[in-house]
This record gives structure tokens, C-alpha cells and sequence, in this order.
């Protein structure tokens, strides 16, 4: 993996960055702990409406209606908070065929000392419910996901999923 | 008191351009029924027609966005009640139809059947201008005070367990494409189109 030596605090900002220059302009959000760099940049941004959430699903309801008028939403959250969000996900986002960010905090990741049941969880169920995911680790490839993964989003007219992994975000101990 | 009273009486204090998203259930077919309009959005599924509303609401200050929601869709997610509370969008009023039952699937009683108290739980989130309203005067009131108002409302109109079969005869779909075209044209903005053909 390239760009080692960027802290948190800058790949939180290049992260902001790349889903603004994919057209991203309204994130409801859930903390997760190694994203707090990522929250406090959006929360500093002033240009992207921020819309903290209680529990993640709620996110997909604000999502979809940023969407109908025209905004470019996404939704950060931990995989947790995917597993709280299926029905709404299921129900409105794809039953709308709306686009949307899913911007998925991968815990239990390789590597990661917890939430190995969630993390396994995390894939196959993107892939039961037909969401198509990228997982991000390098920070070259930031900008590239982002830009893409909301193309094939609009294109395809659904959720697409990036999961943030320790490494691209600088927290891995 | 009944949905279809209350209905009647929000109709006509709308204007055309105001925004009106519902919950699914037969509240959707009684809406059209009243007031068929491109600017309404039909049958969200349950729990997410008041947060897709202040989705609606937060992007478009400057339109009146209603959600017309039902008791067991507001108990699904109670938390967003709390999330509306505190970004206060000044355009947006959620009035619950609030018939104490699940009547859709089959009439069990909800929590409102109960000891609960949506309006009152809706003020303790922080919504300050909430309302429980049980005659069709009161109802009116309120209404008119939120549509005159800056500042989210949150109306809890007790009805009847009662509604009647009418249909928007079109599916959810029909009515986003409806919806999307109409906003599209009244703000002047392109949400959807043929991407193919773009080269970015």
C-alpha cells in the first residue's frame, strides 16, 4: 500500500475529497469510532448538508428524498449499522431504484482484533440483497472508487456499497 | 373522526407546489382521491415516509413538505422523531394518522392502543409545535397554524380504525417517475436521464 505516511486526519480529508469530486453533495452519517476524522472534516465542510443520524436506517428514508429532488446522497455507517439498515435499504432504496452511496465502515476486517462475526456477516449479505461492493484500502485508489462506484450507482440505478477498511482510514495500530 | 375527514380538510389548504409524501396503506388512495397531483409521493414503505420527508425538506427549504404517516410506521423508527427535532426544518409538517392498530395487516393494536403518547413523546425529542387532536375543528387549526408557521410540526390526529379501499392506481414507481419529472420541472434541475451516452 502506497502513501504510509499520510496520518488520519489527512485520508479522512482525501476521503471527504473523493466522494465530493464524485458528485457527492448529502451524507447522513453514524459515528464509528475510526471515523471520527471523517465526521469531523464533513462536519467542518460547509458545502455537503450533514444529517446525523440516531440509527442508520432512518439514512436510507433521508437518502432517498435527497435523491428524488436531485441531490447525489450517500450514507456513512458501520457494517453494523448496514445490518440495521435492510429493510429500508430493500423497501425504498432498491424498490425505488434510487442510487446511493452505502460508505460502509468494515469492521472485523482481516487483521482487526473484534467484530469478526459482523464482518463476516458484511459481504454476503451486500450480496443477497444484489448490492455490488468495493473495498478500499489504498489511499491511490480514493478517488478512482468513489467516482466510479457512483457511475455504476446511477447507471444501475441502485445502492453500491464501499467499504472503508483500517488501512485506507490510517487506524490500524 | 376519521383519516378521510382530516384529508379533506389539508386538501385545500395546500397550494400546488406543495410537497406531499405517504406512508403505504390505504391513506395513499384516499390522498389522491382528494388532491391527485404530480407533487405527491405515494405508498413509502413503513418507516420511511417521515425521514424521506425531511430529506424532501432539507434540499428544498423554500417548498412546504407534508408526510402523511400512521402510528405503526412512527413506533417502526421512533429515533428519527429525534433526528427531525434537532435539524428543525422549517418547511416540514409530519401529521400522524393515528388509529391505535396495525390495521393494514390484520387490526392489532399498537402502542398507542396503550399508555402512549405520540405527540407527547414528539415535544420531549424536541419538536416543539406537537399536537394531539381529536375533532375535525381542532384538526383544522392546527393545520392551518403549521402551514402558516417556520418551524417543523408534528400533528397527531386520532382517527378511527376505518378507511376506505381507494386506489392511486399506480404503483410506487409510476409515482416516483411522476414525482421526480414534476420537481425536475418546477425547479428547473435534471435528476434523471440516459447516461450512456455521457462521457465522464
Amino acid at each position: 500500500m502506497t502513501n504510509s505516511n499520510m496520518d488520519a486526519k489527512a485520508r479522512a480529508a482525501a476521503i471527504l475529497g473523493g466522494m465530493k469530486k464524485a458528485g457527492i453533495d448529502l451524507i447522513a452519517s453514524l459515528p464509528d469510532i475510526n471515523c471520527l476524522d471523517l465526521i469531523g472534516a464533513l462536519e467542518r465542510d460547509g458545502e455537503i448538508i450533514h444529517v446525523p443520524l440516531c440509527r442508520e436506517e432512518e439514512g436510507v428514508g433521508i437518502c432517498a428524498g435527497a435523491r428524488l429532488v436531485g441531490k447525489k446522497p450517500a450514507l456513512l455507517m458501520q457494517n453494523a449499522g448496514l445490518l440495521n439498515s435492510c429493510n429500508g435499504i430493500v423497501t425504498t432504496g432498491i424498490q425505488l431504484e434510487l442510487p446511493l452511496l452505502l460508505v460502509v465502515y468494515y469492521a472485523g476486517d482481516i487483521g482487526d482484533r473484534g467484530f469478526a462475526r459482523v464482518g463476516t456477516a458484511t459481504m454476503p449479505v451486500l450480496d443477497a440483497l444484489g448490492i455490488r461492493h468495493y473495498l478500499l484500502r489504498d489511499v491511490e485508489a480514493i478517488d478512482w472508487t468513489f467516482k466510479n462506484a457512483w457511475v455504476l450507482a446511477e447507471d444501475s440505478s441502485r445502492p453500491v456499497a464501499v467499504l472503508l477498511t483500517k488501512d485506507v482510514l490510517g487506524t490500524r495500530a | 373522526m376519521t383519516r378521510l375527514d382530516c384529508l379533506k380538510i389539508l386538501a385545500p389548504l395546500l397550494k400546488d407546489e406543495d410537497l406531499v409524501v405517504t406512508a403505504l396503506g390505504w391513506v395513499a388512495g384516499e390522498w389522491h382521491s382528494v388532491r391527485p397531483k404530480d407533487s405527491n409521493l405515494y405508498q413509502i414503505n413503513m418507516g420511511m415516509c417521515a425521514p424521506l420527508s425531511l430529506g424532501l425538506a432539507l434540499v428544498l427549504p423554500h417548498r412546504r413538505v407534508v408526510a402523511l404517516e400512521s402510528d405503526g410506521s412512527v413506533l417502526l423508527y421512533l429515533g428519527n422523531m429525534t433526528t427531525l427535532a434537532n435539524k428543525k426544518p422549517k418547511n416540514l409538517l409530519v401529521v400522524v394518522f393515528d388509529n391505535q392498530c396495525y390495521m393494514a395487516t390484520g387490526g392489532l393494536p399498537t402502542a398507542t392502543a396503550g399508555v402512549t403518547d405520540l405527540a407527547a413523546m414528539a415535544k420531549a425529542a424536541g419538536i416543539v409545535h406537537s399536537y394531539e387532536t381529536r375533532s375535525t375543528a381542532e384538526f383544522e387549526e392546527h393545520a392551518r397554524a403549521a402551514l402558516g408557521r417556520e418551524g417543523p410540526t408534528y400533528i397527531v390526529a386520532k382517527v378511527e380504525a376505518a378507511g376506505k379501499r381507494l386506489s392511486t392506481n399506480m404503483d410506487g414507481k409510476e409515482s416516483k417517475y411522476r414525482f421526480v419529472r414534476y420537481i425536475e420541472k418546477s425547479e428547473g434541475i435534471k435528476i434523471i436521464g440516459t447516461h450512456a451516452m455521457r462521457r465522464d
